[in-house]
C-alpha cells in the first residue's frame, strides 16, 4: 500500500518538477538543515537552563516561553521541507528503514516536548526552586537532546539505506 | 543597501553553483549501452567510479568514468572492491552526461560471465525517472 | 601539493572513510549535527545583538554562556570535516562548492574577529535592551548571511563532487 502511494506520488507534476529542476532538492535540504539548527539549539538552550549554565536570571517558564515556540516553528519548516523532499523522491524516502525510524523517533521527541511544556506550566514553582534542576530532570534533558541527535543521524542515513527508487 | 548586497551575492553564488553542478549532471532521460574493458574500479565513499576503456568506431580509445554510490550502498547489492577487475570486458548501461563528457551514472554493469550488477534495486512498476540527486 | 594530498589520502582514517560501509555516513552525521549547533548558537547571539530575540538577556551573559559551546561544536565540525576532506583531498580541493565554502568560512572568521575587537569592546554600554551600535548589527547580519551560504555550499559539495 505504501509502495502504490509512493509510486502514484512519483508520477504527480509536483514530484516531476522537484526531480527535474536541479537546484530544488539541494536548496530545500539546506532549509531543512537550517531548521534543524533552530530546533537543536532551542533544545540545547533549554537544557543549558536546566543545568544552570545559561539564562539563570530567567525562570524556567520564561525560558520555555522563549525557546519552545522557536522549536515548533522550526518543526513546521522541517515538516514543509520534509514533505517537499519526500514528494521529490517518494519511493526512495517512504520505503526507507532509516526514514521510518526517523519518523518514529520524531513522534517520541514531540511527545517529550509537549510533556515538558505541560510540566513547566503546571509546576512552575517546583521547576524554579533551584537554579539547577534535579538529577532525573538533567538526565531527561540530556536524553532528549540525544533523541533529537538520533533523529538527525537517521535523516543522514536515509541516503545509505535506500531499498527502492 | 544590505538587502541589495545580499540579493546580488545570492544570485552570484547560485549561478556559480548551478554552473558547476551542471558539469556533474547526468541526463536521466537517456540510457546508453557501452562496451569496453575495465581500467580501474574505485570502490570509495561518497561515490564509486568504474573507469572503462571504450574504443569508438574511429578506433580511438577513450577512458570513461561511470559513477555509482559508495560501498555503503553497493555492498548491499552484492558489489565488492574485487567485483570488477582491470582487463575485464564489461557492458555498462548508464545515463550519459548532459554536456557530452566521457562519463555517466552507471545503472547496470554486465561482466564477461554474464552476471548483471545493478547499482539500484529494481524500481516498482510505473515509477518515474531515477533519483534526481545524490546523498 | 599532489604529494601532500596523497599523504592525507593514505591516512588510516582516510582509507576507512573511503572503503568502510559505515564510517563515511557516521562522520557525515557528526559533521552535520556539529554544524547545526554552530549555526544555531551563532544565530541566537546574532539575533540578540540585532535586537530581534532574547532582548531581556544581557548580551555579555548570553554570549559568555553560549559561545564556548559554539567553539566546542566548531572543533567537532572541523575535525570531522578535515577527515572527510583527507579521504579524497584532491577531489574536494578542486570542487568549486568546497572552495567557496572555505572562503565563506574565512570571511565569517574575519567578521567575528572584527566584531570582537571593535564594537564588542563597548558592549557594556549596550549590554541591555536593543541598542547595539550599527557596526555590531552589520557584523551580526553578515554572520547570519555567511552561515546560511556556508550550509548551502556544504550541501552542494555532495551534489557536485566528482571523486
Amino acid at each position: 500500500m505504501l509502495q502504490s502511494f509512493a509510486s502514484w506520488l512519483s508520477q504527480t507534476p509536483a514530484s516531476q518538477i522537484i526531480q527535474n529542476v536541479l537546484w530544488i532538492i539541494p536548496l530545500v535540504q539546506t532549509l531543512h538543515i537550517l531548521a534543524i539548527a533552530v530546533v537543536l539549539s532551542s533544545v540545547a538552550m533549554i537544557d543549558l537552563r536546566i543545568f544552570g549554565l545559561a539564562g539563570r536570571r530567567a525562570t524556567m517558564m520564561q525560558t520555555a516561553d522563549r525557546y519552545v515556540p522557536w522549536l515548533w516553528w522550526g518543526l513546521l519548516v522541517l515538516a514543509l521541507t520534509g514533505v517537499t523532499l519526500i514528494t521529490g523522491e517518494p519511493v526512495r524516502s517512504l520505503t526507507n528503514p532509516a526514514f521510518q525510524i526517523k519518523m518514529l523517533l520524531l513522534l517520541g521527541a514531540m511527545a517529550v516536548t509537549i510533556s515538558f511544556q505541560r510540566s513547566v506550566r503546571k509546576n512552575a514553582v517546583v521547576w524554579d526552586t533551584r537554579v539547577r534542576s534535579s538529577s532525573p530532570i538533567r538526565v531527561a534533558a540530556v536524553g532528549t537532546l540525544l533523541l533529537w541527535f538520533a533523529i538527525a543521524v537517521a535523516g543522514r542515513w536515509i541516503a545509505y539505506m535506500v531499498l527502492e527508487y | 543597501m544590505k538587502k541589495i548586497l545580499f540579493a546580488v551575492s545570492a544570485a552570484a553564488l547560485v549561478s556559480v553553483s548551478v554552473a558547476h553542478h551542471s558539469a556533474a549532471m547526468f541526463d536521466h532521460s537517456k540510457t546508453v549501452t557501452y562496451k569496453g574493458v575495465v581500467k580501474e574500479f574505485q570502490f570509495t565513499n561518497p561515490h564509486s567510479w568504474l573507469q572503462v576503456l571504450i574504443t569508438g568506431p574511429d578506433g580511438n580509445t577513450v577512458e570513461w568514468g561511470f559513477e555509482a554510490e559508495g560501498p555503503s550502498t553497493l555492498r548491499r547489492v552484492g558489489i565488492e572492491a574485487k567485483t570488477f577487475k582491470p582487463g575485464e570486458k564489461v557492458t555498462v548501461v548508464a545515463n550519459p552526461m548532459k554536456d557530452g563528457r566521457p562519463a555517466g551514472a552507471w545503472i547496470t554493469v554486465t561482466t564477461a560471465d554474464g552476471k548483471v550488477y545493478s547499482t539500484r534495486p529494481a524500481p516498482p512498476p510505473g515509477s518515474s525517472a531515477p533519483p534526481a540527486g545524490k546523498s | 601539493m599532489q604529494s601532500f594530498f596523497q599523504w592525507l589520502e593514505s591516512w588510516p582514517v582516510s582509507v576507512g572513510l573511503r572503503e568502510s560501509s559505515w564510517m563515511f555516513p557516521a562522520f557525515e552525521s557528526v559533521h552535520v549535527i556539529a554544524i547545526t549547533l554552530v549555526v544555531g548558537s551563532v544565530m541566537i547571539v546574532d539575533l540578540r545583538v540585532l535586537g530581534l530575540a532574547s532582548r531581556s538577556e544581557r548580551v555579555t551573559e548570553l554570549s559568555q554562556a553560549v559561545l564556548p559551546w559554539t567553539w566546542g561544536a566548531f572543533a567537532v565540525a572541523l575535525v570531522s570535516g578535515f577527515c572527510m576532506f583527507a579521504a579524497k583531498a584532491d577531489a574536494y580541493f578542486g570542487n568549486t562548492s568546497f572552495q567557496i565554502k572555505m572562503l565563506l568560512m574565512a570571511a565569517a572568521f574575519v567578521n567575528m574577529l572584527m566584531f570582537h575587537f571593535i564594537p564588542y569592546r563597548s558592549v557594556h554600554s549596550w549590554d541591555e535592551g536593543a541598542s547595539a551600535p550599527p557596526l555590531a548589527r552589520l557584523a551580526c547580519g553578515a554572520s547570519l548571511t555567511l552561515w546560511v551560504f556556508i550550509v548551502l555550499m556544504g550541501r552542494w559539495i555532495g551534489f557536485s563532487i566528482e571523486g
